[in-house]
């Protein structure tokens, strides 16, 4: 009897992985001149990309959305992020600008934009608001990132602006709300979600100050040894334009942001860099 | 390239203080995302000269950007990965500036454009020993049958005359094409393959070996656009900054700083005979 019991939690542990594997697979239907899925590797990084997450998070539903409308079959792979930048012949998904020293790809397209913001807790800056323009008005401050997110280190050293990094976002956010930092830089995204769960009910008591000018693209990116690159990006890109166009797209990054929430010039952000990806010499391919 | 081993205490530890990025879609915290800048200037990353990856954007970066505030020039550097975003700033949006190699503009579009040499790096020949354990020769006969390692836009013309062939990519792209066998040699700074390789294939980087001649100058140019309200005044007023800085020594002080003091000379005396033989 013990050894049934354990077959059959063999067999449901089995089912439930199988399971797992069929909801990460964006099973959809297949394109007769694209046989086979196109993997795509994600890296967790919620609300963008989780495998935890409801269809896998903002980027996980539009890709899933985009796959549907251009009738590709597309695998998401969840990998560390090192593995992906290492890995040179694999299709990436994220900010090109972390996979482009490392790899050639036969095509990128954007398929969101994410900012950055300056997050601070009214309350331990006695309500007053205050903006930043420039690196010196961060002189004087406690400013908190996620480790490995500064790039400029030296500058910052420089300027005077005590930095510290965490691995946690959620203990950047809980030391802001303490008093222990000052301002946290995030991804807007990403701050906006930390505030809500872990302090839903003092929203309003976080500044959220987004930085000018700190758009950067999500993007797909297909490797050299993609089979029918070209034909996949081609359809990625159509299956992009049906979803905006259909209002879908719309519809699933508000769902993100909240009402009202989106950045203004989020649309416009996105035709940028898909201009900017697609530019050869002299002539937009 | 033992000359440039003695050199690169500064470049190893302006690697081994950054660390990697924890997430794909995650904030990348630079200056320019506090910079109140009128202009950016575009640039694509060239390690170690110019590099978000190198301490203060590297050597280049700091020459370009004092030679900019010397000439009330309210511009700073952006570093892209590709260069066709380089190319896309300057002739879709008309960016005041960019930096860049490896011109490759039509007649019409460099009417357009104002150039001035800001680097000139020695280039050598590198390729993958174990796939070339008798060293490699190329001469005529031995060029035909062999692979030459591009990047986008390179001068590749005496390689395809000699009959090879030629295939493309970035440097550390190109660097793994030697190690396959893809390609056979490439022409790049000694610098920047030490730099990639000390970081990303440090087991194997006394594989990759320069033939022992330089064989050429690679030139970082300024290039301003005449398209842009600013550009040939912000062209005239930077070409005298850098001038200035050669003459009295900042140039030379700061690629001290970073190169080690013999470097910096050598750097200093291309640049001031490159830029006389063109009468610059």
């Amino acid at each position: 009897m013990p050894d049934k019991v354990c077959e059959h939690a063999y067999r449901v542990y089995r089912a439930c992985s199988m399971l797992k594997r069929m909801l990460v697979a964006i099973l959809l239907s297949t394109s007769p001149a694209m046989a086979g899925s196109v993997v795509l590797d994600a890296n967790e990084s919620p609300p963008y990309w989780s495998e935890s997450m409801t269809g896998f998070g903002m980027g996980g539903e539009i890709v899933q959305a985009i796959s549907r409308a251009a009738g590709v079959t597309t695998v998401l792979s969840f990998k560390p992020l090192q593995r992906m930048i290492a890995e040179d012949d694999n299709n990436d998904l994220g900010n090109p600008v972390f996979y482009l020293r490392n790899q050639d790809f036969a095509a990128i397209i954007p398929i969101a934009v994410y900012h950055v913001a300056l997050f601070y807790y009214k309350p331990n800056h006695d309500g007053e608001a205050f903006s930043v323009v420039s690196l010196a008005d961060l002189k004087g401050f406690k400013v908190g990132m996620l480790k490995g997110a500064l790039v400029d280190r030296s500058a910052f050293a420089r300027a005077g602006i005590d930095v510290e990094e965490s691995y946690s976002q959620a203990s950047l956010f809980r030391k802001l709300r303490k008093g222990r930092i000052d301002l946290v830089i995030e991804v807007e995204l990403v701050g906006r979600q930390m505030i809500r769960n872990l302090f839903p009910d003092e929203i309003d008591a976080f500044a959220v100050n987004p930085v000018e000018q700190s758009e950067a693209p999500i993007a797909i990116l297909l490797s050299q040894q993609q089979p029918d690159a070209a034909a996949v990006a081609q359809a990625y890109r159509r299956g992009l334009q049906t979803i905006v166009d259909s209002g879908e797209y719309s519809a699933i990054v508000k769902k993100y942001y909240g009402a009202g929430l989106l950045p203004e010039h989020y649309m416009p952000e996105l035709e940028h860099f898909s201009r900017l990806y697609r530019f050869v010499g002299g002539i937009a391919q | 390239m033992k000359r440039t081993q003695m050199m690169l205490l500064p470049l190893l530890l302006s690697f081994v203080l950054l660390a990697p990025v924890a997430s794909a879609t995650g904030p990348r915290v630079t200056t320019t995302l506090f910079s109140a800048h009128e202009n950016e200037i575009h640039t694509v990353d060239f390690p170690p000269y110019v590099s978000t990856d190198v301490v203060d954007g590297g050597s280049v970066s700091e020459i370009v950007r004092t030679a900019l505030m010397a000439a009330g020039i309210d511009a700073d550097l952006s570093i892209h990965p590709l260069k066709r975003m380089v190319n896309y700033y300057l002739l879709q949006e008309n960016a005041l500036a960019v930096m860049g190699r490896h011109l490759h503009f039509s007649d019409v579009q460099r009417k357009a454009l104002i150039i001035i040499p800001v680097m000139v790096m020695e280039e050598q020949y590198i390729y993958y020993k174990p796939q070339h354990p008798d060293g490699l020769n190329l001469d005529s006969d031995h060029l035909k049958q062999l692979v030459y390692g591009s990047h986008q836009d390179e001068d590749v013309s005496r390689f395809t005359a000699a009959g090879c062939t030629v295939k493309y990519g970035n440097t550390m792209s190109l660097l793994k094409q030697l190690r396959r066998g893809d390609v056979d040699f490439i022409e790049v700074p000694p610098l920047t393959i030490e730099w990639l390789l000390d970081r990303y294939m440090a087991d194997e980087k006394e594989q990759f070996v320069s033939l022992p001649d330089v064989v050429d100058n690679e030139v970082l140019y300024m290039i301003f656009n005449r398209k842009h309200a600013a550009g040939e005044d912000a062209a005239a007023r930077f070409k005298q900054a850098l001038a200035a800085m050669v003459k009295d020594g900042r140039y030379g002080t700061i690629l001290d700083k970073y190169l080690g003091a013999e470097h910096g000379k050598l750097y200093l005396r291309r640049l001031e005979s490159f830029s006389a033989g063109q009468g610059l």
